[in-house]
């Protein structure tokens, strides 16, 4: 009798589990009645779009107010843990603080973040409502239609893209269509220690390819490396980034690098006299240590703090921890040097990389989400969000307005710097950008460890990216 | 007759009845653990069968960004003619097969040390298992900060006995000498744990015997220990090389695959064409592969090590 008993619960509670499940389900499907593209034209978009976005405070577009009455939360992917990101808190309280809708950040580990949003994205799971999107990623989202089109956050104010970087305005756009928002930037700079040049009777950074090995030299001793820069298969994957700041400083642009079908070609002289750069501060000149092949930019960043390295290509977002840490007679950032002519090298021009971070709406949530997820987006692509990041977290603002910003001009150590780096800032975009970077990653450290020489290096790294693209 | 067979018939009716609740009750009895665990196997087995024949489906189809279709057997070529495949293939079997090894001597090595009567055996028996308790992950960064060459403890020790530091990661034989050690290090307390347990069932009375016929210690190894150890031996390599196999996160953490594609193992190379490539089907083709390598590697583990000593009781 008992055990009847037992299995008479145990098929109640499996059937009603089941049926409970399945009224959930049936809760959310009925919610869908107007499309996302109706409701976000309910709202008034083309209204002072500008001074909106640029005021201090961020105000969202008239008429917003009935997506709160239907969307109490919205989740978002964050890169690594909300500690680090205190800059994201402070807005995202802010959005809350206006909207009312609840931000719950999903945190992901930073190498992990993109991966988690493409497994999301593909199993049309929603999980996340916003997801954290990079340059090497956004094209191969746009193209699977993983992510919604918002043409209704740039189009009724041609002024609006106006307001960001090149970089961005091109990056977020595919086909002609813009699928994502800026929130902030990484650049390529050339991070030195002030005191060990002037110790070593270097009044100023160098400027070219050249000076820059002669630096390294005299800065070189037994126990500190003079250049370092990072190319190892860690987060976030350094190679192209170097292999990037190095070409546009020869005076390359992203035009150069991908052809009329959308294919990216690294086996040009340039590119290859900017792997053997590389390759040869390591094996010849030995002014950076082996371990660049294993480092990324955190691994350098520590050398450098420890002392262990006196100048090294960096990403910007060092200097909001430096500037926490150091005084600034210890340190100072420069753009990356110019080709200058290096063997054989055209002349240069003062150029890098930018790595922006941008925000997309998954296309698999409820309409009313993807409103939400809009709104989220609309104030973090804003003024106050990115002076945020600025000034709270040191990344850098895709909006160049911020920089003239009393408060950021006051607080931000060489912000000059970071403007003039930013004015000429390139991202070379195209489909399969993870598959490229990492062939790149692959034979760029097998020339740095002496293993193949450049132009076998990038020959071969080429024929494997033209496999990943259809062959017509 | 009507008196006496409506009786009956009432008598019929109530003994098939209780027939029928003994049936169901008795039916509870004989089948009550079945019944019970029954939605759960079948569960387990779903969730074991289903996300197989699901990928083998997948791997028969081009999925990538906007694109699907059917391909065949296409993923399954485009991987054979993979230069990166035979490469990271080779590698993981060179990989898996030396830490295997080199788990399994050290471990049966310090098994046979801690199966003797020695002073602090409990602390050491608890302290060797140490290492099992770290996540490979943490192994791997324990790993990757000490032999980090600019500012690696194992470094400045060599700088300050004289003899200076090595390219430890950036030397791609040292950076997969080191790989081999950490999954080492990871695994040996499991082959440990195993085989000591296996020694302690060994009957006392047979070395004892042995060694009375004046069997020399190699004669004992080779003709009581071994042979009884055999059955230990097989579940605790098969587990280890299939997770030595199967093995990412260390290699992830420690070299990243590099320098170059130096220690890049085929477990990356699926979760690569995935989630890097997005070459999904690829990633299913390749992960078909690798089920089929891990069901040779329990096939060839049941071939050769059988079982010599047949168990009496």
């Amino acid at each position: 009798m008992k055990k009847t008993i037992i299995f008479i619960l145990f098929v109640v509670i499996l059937l009603g589990g089941n049926i409970y499940a399945g009224g959930k389900q049936e809760k959310k499907a009925e919610a869908a009645e107007l499309s996302f593209q109706d409701l976000m034209a309910k709202l008034a978009w083309e209204e002072n779009a500008v001074e909106r976005l640029t005021a201090p405070k961020w105000q969202p577009p008239k008429g917003w107010e009935f997506i709160a009455d239907k969307v109490s939360e919205i989740s978002v992917i964050n890169s690594g843990s909300l500690s680090g990101d205190p800059a994201t808190e402070v807005t995202a309280k802010r959005f809350e603080e206006v909207t009312g809708i609840k931000v719950k950040f999903i945190v992901v580990p930073s190498a992990a973040s993109v991966r988690r949003g493409t497994t999301i994205l593909m199993s049309k799971s929603k999980e996340a409502d916003v997801v954290y999107v990079k340059l090497y990623i956004l094209k191969d989202w746009e193209r699977a239609g993983w992510i919604e089109e918002i043409d209704f956050m740039y189009r009724p104010d041609p002024d609006v893209p106006q307001l960001y970087t090149d970089a961005n305005t091109n990056a977020s756009k595919y086909k002609g269509h813009w699928y994502a928002t800026p929130w902030m930037a990484r650049y390529g700079e050339l991070l030195y220690r002030k005191d060990l040049l002037k110790e070593a009777g270097l009044a100023e950074p160098p400027r070219t390819w050249q000076e820059l090995v002669d630096y390294g030299k005299k800065l070189t001793t037994s126990d500190k490396w003079g250049f370092g820069f990072y190319t190892g298969d860690v987060y976030p994957l350094g190679f192209s980034i170097n292999l990037h700041s190095l070409l546009y400083s020869a005076g390359i642009t992203p035009d150069d690098i991908i052809d009329e079908r959308g294919i990216p070609h690294y086996d040009f002289p340039v590119a290859v006299k900017a792997l053997e750069f590389m390759t040869r501060c390591v094996q010849d000149y030995k002014i950076s240590p082996p371990a660049v092949t294993i480092s990324s930019d955190t691994d350098t960043y520590e050398m450098f703090v420890a002392g262990k390295l006196a100048m090294s290509f960096q990403n910007t977002w060092v200097n909001g921890e430096l500037r926490e840490e150091w005084p600034l007679d210890k340190w100072a950032i420069a753009p990356i040097p110019v080709s200058g002519g290096w063997e054989g090298t055209p002349e240069g021009i003062v150029a890098t990389k930018v790595d922006p971070r941008f925000y997309a709406i998954n296309r698999y949530i409820d309409p009313y989400k993807k409103a939400a997820a809009a709104l989220f987006m609309d104030c973090f692509r804003s003024y106050e969000a990115m002076k945020n990041q600025e000034v709270i977290e040191g990344n850098q603002a895709l909006m160049p307005l911020v920089y003239k910003d009393p408060e950021v001009m006051e607080k931000i150590p060489y912000s000059d710097i970071i403007v003039s780096i930013g004015q000429r800032a390139y991202s070379a975009l195209y489909n399969n950008g993870d598959a490229v970077v990492e062939t790149l990653m692959e034979w760029g450290n097998k020339a740095i460890t002496g293993k193949v020489s450049a132009q076998e290096a990038l020959s071969e790294a080429q024929k494997a990216i033209n496999d990943f693209f259809p062959k017509e | 007759m009507p008196l006496i067979e409506a009786p009956v018939s009432l008598k019929g009716k109530s003994q098939m009845k209780q027939r029928r609740n003994l049936t169901i009750s008795q039916f509870f009895d004989k089948h009550f653990v079945t019944i019970t665990i029954a939605p759960f196997v079948i569960a387990i087995a779903a969730a074991c069968v289903v996300p197989l024949v699901m990928v083998f489906i997948e791997s028969l189809f081009v999925d990538r960004p906007g694109e699907f279709f059917f391909v065949g057997f296409k993923n399954f070529l485009d991987i054979s003619t993979d230069r990166a495949f035979h490469a990271d293939l080779l590698r993981t079997i060179e990989y898996s097969g030396l830490s295997s090894l080199f788990s399994f001597v050290i471990g049966l090595a310090m098994a046979m040390v801690l199966n003797q009567s020695i002073r602090g055996r409990g602390f050491f028996r608890v302290w060797a298992l140490y290492p099992w308790a770290v996540p490979p992950v943490v192994a791997g960064f324990i790993f990757k900060w000490f032999f980090n060459e600019v500012y690696g403890a194992g470094n400045d020790l060599l700088i300050r006995i004289g003899i200076g530091g090595v390219n430890w990661l950036s030397q791609p034989d040292i950076a997969m000498v080191l790989l081999i050690a950490c999954d080492t290090w990871v695994r040996i307390p499991f082959v440990l744990i195993i085989l000591l347990a296996g020694l302690q069932t060994i009957p006392k009375v047979l070395y004892e015997a042995a060694e009375i016929d004046g069997a020399s210690p190699v004669r004992l190894f080779r003709h009581i220990t071994i042979p009884y150890l055999i059955a230990p031996i097989r579940v605790a390599m098969l587990v280890v090389t299939m997770f030595s196999f199967r093995m990412m996160d260390i290699m992830m953490i420690l070299t990243g695959g590099g320098p170059g594609r130096a220690t890049h193992l085929f477990a990356a190379y699926i979760y690569k064409q995935g989630f890097r490539f997005l070459h999904f089907g690829r990633s299913a083709a390749a992960s078909v592969i690798m089920i089929f390598a891990t069901l040779l590697i329990v096939a060839a583990y049941n071939i050769f090590l059988k079982p010599r000593v047949k168990e009496s009781r």
